[in-house]
């Protein structure tokens, strides 16, 4: 039990480098300008880490007259300036400790090394049209799992990617890479993205396209699974995400997703909206409904609906302050509220810092649980 | 009070930005007899003009020369039948543009397109992301500053 509880607390609250959506509150609607990735998750690029070092990073740490030239040129790979176009090291960790069930009988405190990975990216090409970017994680140990004989993976390709773009608007993308779906979240176990197997490790083998001109942005992918993973198991399907960028300070989408294993099928569909409320904050909504369905047997199929709610208020620059609730409720009846209110700080550049406390209720016809409120504190770096 | 510009740039490969002052100032007067609206100068002070980012807004003023070049002006403006035209100077540069007008609650709204480059402004660029040599401007003039003349 105590192994099932820490699995969940790790998929509940940890959360994936450098997919910071609510960045639109600085009237940034696609990820594809501060991320190679064009969907977003992943390394950011050389104009992503300036904009971290630069509008997103406090100066607490700075000589007053430090110039925001200076700061931005010591964004690049340890806080140096990259000398040449083409290599792009980087590395990132995260850690949390986390207090569950305060106040509680059970009340305990653990420390998680939730991420550690090491990043390249290669780019070719004039004007870089062409990019390969790997990630190899590190995924230590559980602590549950210390004294269990069950052999645990401590290495593993977060994704390994090649990105052509001919022309800016669009882009040609192939390897191992999330899919393309919704709002993508730092939070990969929202409800949003665990619900629809687009979590930490859901990344699959495939051939994306990325579109973008003024007024929309169109995502669309056909993916095989991740090739490490057993064959029957694999997802083979497609997924697409349109955004009508209604300002250049929000956007409205919708996503679709349908795959397919030897044993189950998995279809899902969302509308999200991400708009700026104020300098440098956001607002993120997402709805959505999955369906998984027992290939041998029709009828053994689980609908299960879903809503999350962001909104991040920019305090002051490099302090935030943020609320969160999500929102799911299976065919049965039961349903689960979460939410929670929270600080995410940037004290200085490559730095960052997270302090949240969420309450958990399941509700039945019959019966809701008692509140649950939990602690999470999280310290992300990157190099 | 004063009067608004708001531009909208385009970022390559994707993705915009908003540059907004409300410091323009200039008078503004309406001619009853011949039904137009006229001024003689509108100005606003260049680092007035504001991103929401410090260091976008350095490099932006520092593109619009703004050293040299302290303000951004539109003369000799004079609009009927919500169909204006007027002289632009941006980096010391003037052209004269023909404009829509359209109108709401408050203000008046000059919306029109410019090409930076025809202004003899280098293009700009920062860390790969670079900005569309074409910019959406509007003006936004304050209805209850037209004094009648």
């Amino acid at each position: 039990m105590k192994k099932l509880t820490v699995l969940l607390f790790i998929s509940i609250f940890s959360s994936s480098a450098w997919a910071y959506p609510h960045f639109v509150g600085f009237g940034y609607t696609s990820c594809a300008t501060c991320h190679y990735n064009p969907f977003g998750n992943g390394p950011l690029n050389d104009y992503g880490r300036a904009l971290s070092a630069t509008a997103v990073s406090a100066k607490w740490f700075y000589y007053d007259k430090e110039s925001e030239e200076n700061i931005a040129n010591n964004s690049g790979f340890f806080g140096t300036k990259p000398q040449q176009t083409w290599f792009r090291p980087s590395f990132d960790y995260r850690g949390m400790v986390m207090k569950r069930s305060l106040g509680q009988d059970s009340e305990d405190t653990e420390m998680i090394n939730m991420q550690a990975d090491a990043n390249l990216v290669l780019k070719f090409g004039e004007g870089n049209k062409f990019f390969v970017s790997g990630t190899i994680g590190y995924a230590p140990e559980p602590q549950s799992l210390a004294n269990s004989t069950e052999e645990v993976d401590k290495y593993r390709s977060r994704e390994h990617y090649m990105g052509y773009r001919p022309i800016p608007s669009l882009g040609i993308y192939a390897g191992l890479m999330d899919k393309v779906f919704g709002i993508r979240i730092a939070e990969h176990s929202a409800y949003s993205r665990s619900i629809n197997n687009l979590s930490q490790n859901d990344q699959s083998h495939g051939l994306q396209l990325h579109y973008a001109n003024p007024t929309v942005e169109i995502g669309a992918g056909y993916f095989v699974g991740n090739m490490v993973q057993d064959a029957d198991i694999r997802q083979k399907g497609f997924s697409t995400k349109i955004d009508y960028i209604v300002s250049h300070k929000s956007s409205l989408g919708v996503s679709y997703l349908n795959s397919q294993s030897e044993f189950l099928k998995n279809y899902a569909a969302a509308i999200h909206y991400m708009g700026t409320v104020g300098k440098g904050s956001s607002v993120l909504l997402e709805m959505g409904q999955n369906v998984k369905t027992a290939v041998l047997d029709s009828t053994d199929e689980t609908k299960t609906v879903y809503g999350l709610g962001q909104n991040y208020i920019r305090a002051s620059r490099g302090f935030y302050l943020l609320n969160s609730i999500e929102y799911m409720k299976e065919q049965t009846g039961e349903y689960r509220l979460r939410f929670g209110p929270g600080i995410q700080i940037f004290p200085l550049q490559r730095w960052e810092a997270r302090f949240e406390i969420y309450n958990t209720r399941n509700f039945s016809d019959e019966s809701s649980t008692k509140d649950t409120w939990d602690l999470l504190m999280q310290i992300h770096t990157w190099f | 009070m004063a009067h608004e510009v708001h531009i909208l740039g385009r970022l390559l490969p994707v993705g915009s930005f908003e540059i907004n002052s409300d410091k323009l100032y200039g008078d503004f007067v309406l001619l009853k007899d011949k039904g137009t609206i006229n001024s003689k100068k509108l100005s606003v002070r260049t680092t007035s003009l504001e991103t929401g980012i410090q260091l976008r807004d350095e490099h932006l003023h520092k593109y619009l020369n703004a050293n040299k070049h302290p303000r951004i002006f539109i003369k000799d403006v004079i609009i009927k039948n919500f169909k204006g035209s007027g002289n632009l100077t941006i980096n010391g540069v003037s052209k004269k543009l023909s404009f829509q007008v359209t109108s709401d609650k408050t203000h008046y709204l000059a919306k029109f397109t410019l090409i930076p480059s025809q202004f003899k402004l280098q293009p700009a660029s920062f860390m790969g992301v670079s900005v569309e040599d074409n910019i959406e401007l509007t003006i936004k003039v304050l209805k209850q500053e037209i004094l009648p003349k």
